[in-house]
This record gives C-alpha cells, structure tokens and sequence, in this order.
C-alpha cells in the first residue's frame, strides 16, 4: 500500500490552497487599484479584479472545505470512499474554475456577486457539489449517535445545494421583476450560504480539535448540539441583517434582529471557556495544525463581536454599505475560515510523505507576521467605514469624491498591509504545496514523523 | 465600495442625462462603459424602477433605544 498516495480530495486542498493565493493576489491588485485610481485600468480594470479575487476565494473555501470534509469521514468512519468519485468531483471543480477564471479574463460575465461568471457554468460547481453530498452520504451508514460534526457536514452539504440553487432564482423573470423581492432573495441566500460552508469548515475544525486533544465527550455532548442547532437556526433566520434598510415587511427586521442575538450565547460560552481553553492547548502541543486553531479561536472570538453589534438594526443603518461590512467578511473569511482550513490543510497534507519539520520555524514567523498584518488590515477598514458612517448621516453634503480622499491613509494602510498577507501566507503555503508536488513525483517510502494519521485503501 | 445608486435617478441635480454621462464618460475609478443607445436607456429605466421601490437614505430610520428602526 502506498501511504504517500496523493489522492483526489488532496488534490482537492492543494487546488484550494493555490487558489487562496490567486485570490489574494488579485485581493492586493484590487487594494492597489483602490488607493491608485487608474492602476492597471487599461489590462486589468477593477470591475475584472474584483470576480477574480471574491470567486477564487469563495472557491478555495469550498474545494478545502469539501476535499477535508471526505477525508475526515473516511478517517472518522474507518471506510472506503469511491475513488471515481471524488475525482468526478475534483474534475468537475477544478474545470469549472478554469472555465471561470478564464472567462473573467476574456471579460465573459453575466451572474451575480460571488458568482459573476455566466451561469451556465454554475452546473460544474452544482455537479461537483452533487459528487460530494453523494460521497458523504454513502460514509455516513447511521444517523444514530453520531457525533455534532457528522451532523454539521450532512447540514452544510445539503444546506448548501439547497441556498446555491436559489441563489439562481434570479434567472426567473418572476423573481427578478421586483427588485425587493429580487434582493431579498439574493441576500437571503448568500447569508445561508456562508452559513453552510461554514458549518462545513468549522466541522472539520472541531473534528480536528477532537482528533488532536482525543476529548471523545465533548462532540457527542449537550453543549456541542445546543451550539450547532443555535448555529443552525441563526443559519436559517439570522439573514435579515443583511436587508434591514430595505422596504421589507417590519416583522423580517425583528426577527433577524432577534435571531441575531442568541449568537450572543455563543460569545458568552467563549467568554466563559476561554482559560480553560488557553490551558488545554497550551498541555497539547500539536505543531502547525493547532496553532491555526489556537488563531482561529482568538479571531472567532473578535469577530463574533463585530458581527453581533453589526447585527443591532440601529448600528446596521450605519454600517451598512460602509467598510465594516467589509471588515467583517475579511474578519471571518481569512481569520476564522482560512485559518481553520490552514489548520486542516496541514494535519491532511503536512505529512503526506514528507516532514513539516523543516519548515516549522518559517511557518511559525509568517503565522506572526500574517496576524500582525490582519490587525492593521482590518483596523483600517474598521476606522474608514467609520468615517464612511459618519458621511452617511451628515447633513452637510460632502461630495463622494471628497470623503473618499479623506479615506486614502486608510486605504494606504490596507493595500499595504493586503500584500504583507500575502506574502505571509504565500511563506504559510509554500512548504505544502511543495511537499505535494514532490511527493507526487518523487514519493518517498519512510513514513514522516508528527501526527500518524491511519491509512485506508479506497476502493 | 462605491456609492449607493437608489435614488441617483430622483436625486436633485442629477437623473437620466446625469446617469448617461457619467456612465459613457467614467471617472478615475469607474471605467467608461461602452453601451449603445438601447443599453444606456435600459439602465436608466432600471434606476427609474429602483428609485421608485423606496428611498435608500439611512437618515430616513428612525434608530430605537431598544436597537430597532422605523421607516420615518
């Protein structure tokens, strides 16, 4: 048996892992083209930069999310996953961002915000998507007594067919007719989206903490399914936010308004656990992965709390539109969901066959120097959508274009510190898609030291 | 993050002649769009139908104690 084996969902994670980079890269493109009006107009103009870098990064979310997704089952369910599968699925995936990325190149558009694309391309990523719930479910063989992150998986796949599909109900003339209507929709199934893949990542982080810590109790527990069915019902209700100023129905505000407030539950248990957790990890040294989750926990917390006062209607009216809309989703995909996924991309490639060792040193300092930047990053959002907020309200009619100069410091400080994160990133990922590369080409038969993770054949 | 177009086409000193030129000609952060006659009256009959389903101003709410808001 070849244990150093580079299988379809691994090729999966590394697809994802090269496309956080390419999203990146355009992330600090477009940062650039903020702060300098004109940069790069000519070949590569915001309105392209823009879909590259949202669809690339939404797409390194999904391709790790559901690569880790099926090789967690297979390790936690000891069985064998259909090879044909998982490569239709891989196939499916990595030909329908090529499609896409190349048609934003060669200017093609014709969808919506995180799918810009034209949407007859939405079917390779709907396939693929179908390939996935079918592997999952062919691993799960009993609801019974399955622990909170089974539950979490099953949710987030099916979930996200479901909100995908009616993310495209646009394309009906019915929906799109009144724009209300055509808006709240939108929203409502982008908001339930991200709720879905999330319940896929923050699965496979808590499979990932149960593995490394061995705390069996805690997935199977009351707490952990009172958290995921307040997840899961925020993830059904909580979308409102996202619409309060729109002309909707005042009983869809409070709800959303009301709903949003349980999560405050989930920062009081965060609150409450948090020495209990620095002391957990601090007896349980399990190189990279965990420090990913250790940053993970800190970012959740932050962020959890921007999004709950963001998620009041009186403070949304002022936010809303603004850069801290902005640096809640920056917050929460690169702070919580990338450096989950960091986590799980090490623990399932780290040492396909060959050590991390070697590279601990230089991933512990671009960890630093990454998380420094994300502060910076995320304060000058916070501090412009702030002076945003307060033209918003003004009465003293202020051109855009003047309030927007004021802003360039902050801008400034953003692009600056967008292209120190991806650089830190860039050192982060390096060593494991090196370590893939290599090992495709030139497998190596010694088994690696660090985490022995169990071998099973695929069929 | 550009500005909020809802009520560009009611709002005073601009409309439909505003919206078509600074969509034909662009600005140093908005690219001159290319559109033909029929695109340019198509998107300003879409401004026309966002105008009308409300106004988008946040200072129009009302902002509660409790944390909710009121359409003024």
């Amino acid at each position: 048996m070849n244990t150093n084996k580079v299988e379809a969902p691994k090729w999966l994670i590394f697809s994802g892992l090269v496309l956080m980079l390419i999203g990146m890269m355009f992330g600090a493109i477009g940062a650039f083209q903020y702060m300098l009006p004109g940069f790069l107009k000519q070949y590569l103009s915001f309105e392209k930069t823009r879909p590259f870098h949202v669809s690339s990064v939404v797409f390194w979310i999904l391709f790790s999310a559901t690569g880790g997704v099926v090789l967690y089952l297979r390790e936690y369910a000891q069985v064998k996953i259909s090879r044909w599968l998982s490569r239709f699925h891989l196939i499916f995936f990595v030909t329908g961002a090529i499609l896409i990325l190349s048609g934003y190149a060669l200017g093609f558009f014709g969808g919506r915000e995180y799918w810009e694309f034209p949407p007859v391309l939405a079917l390779f990523l709907l396939a693929g998507w179908i390939l996935f719930i079918i592997q999952v479910v062919k691993s799960v063989k009993t609801l019974r007594q399955q622990p909170v992150y089974i539950w979490m998986w099953l949710t987030g796949a099916f979930g996200f067919l479901f909100t995908f599909s009616e993310s495209y109900l646009w394309i009906f003339s019915h929906f799109r007719k009144d724009i209300v209507l055509d808006m709240t929709v939108q929203w409502k199934s982008y908001g339930s989206m991200v709720g879905c893949w999330n319940m896929l990542v923050y699965g496979a982080g808590i499979y990932l903490m149960e593995k490394i810590s061995q705390d069996k109790p805690y997935a199977r527990s009351a707490t952990a399914f009172a958290l995921f069915f307040l997840g899961f019902f925020n993830l059904l209700f909580n979308w409102s936010h996202h619409i309060y100023t729109l002309p909707v129905t005042p009983a869809i505000r409070h709800i959303g308004y009301l709903v949003s407030m349980t999560e405050l539950l989930i920062l009081g248990r965060l609150i409450y656990k948090w020495k209990d957790s620095v002391t957990a990890m601090q007896k349980t040294q399990f190189g990279l992965s965990y420090r990913f989750l250790m940053i993970a926990d800190v970012w959740i917390f932050l962020n959890l709390f921007l999004a709950i006062l963001i998620s009041i209607p009186a403070i949304n009216v002022y936010t809303h539109g603004t850069y801290i809309t902005v640096a809640h989703v920056m917050g929460t995909t690169i702070g919580i969901n990338t450096m989950l996924l960091l986590a799980v991309s090490f623990d399932l490639l780290g040492n396909t066959c060959r050590s991390m060792e070697a590279y601990r040193v230089q991933v512990y300092r671009a960890g630093w120097l990454v998380n420094g930047a994300l502060v910076v990053f995320l304060t000058s959002l916070l501090v412009a959508g702030i002076q945003r907020a307060q033209w918003q309200m003004s009465n003293e009619g202020v051109p855009f274009a003047v309030m927007m100069n004021s802003l360039r410091p902050y801008f400034i400080a953003f692009a600056a510190s967008g292209v120190v994160l991806l650089m830190g990133f860039a050192t982060i990922v390096y060593p494991l898609l090196r370590n893939i590369v290599a090992c495709n080409f030139k497998p190596r038969k010694q088994p690696v030291a660090g985490w022995k993770t169990p071998v099973y054949q695929i069929e | 993050m550009g500005p909020d177009l809802t009520n560009v086409y009611s709002a005073p000193g601009k409309g439909p002649a505003y919206i078509k030129a600074f969509v034909q000609v662009g600005t140093n952060v908005m690219p001159a769009f290319n559109l033909s006659e029929t695109e340019l009256d198509q998107l300003v009959r879409f401004f026309e139908r966002i105008d009308a389903s409300g106004k988008a101003d946040p200072k129009n709410f009302k902002r509660n104690l409790n944390g909710t808001i009121e359409y003024k």
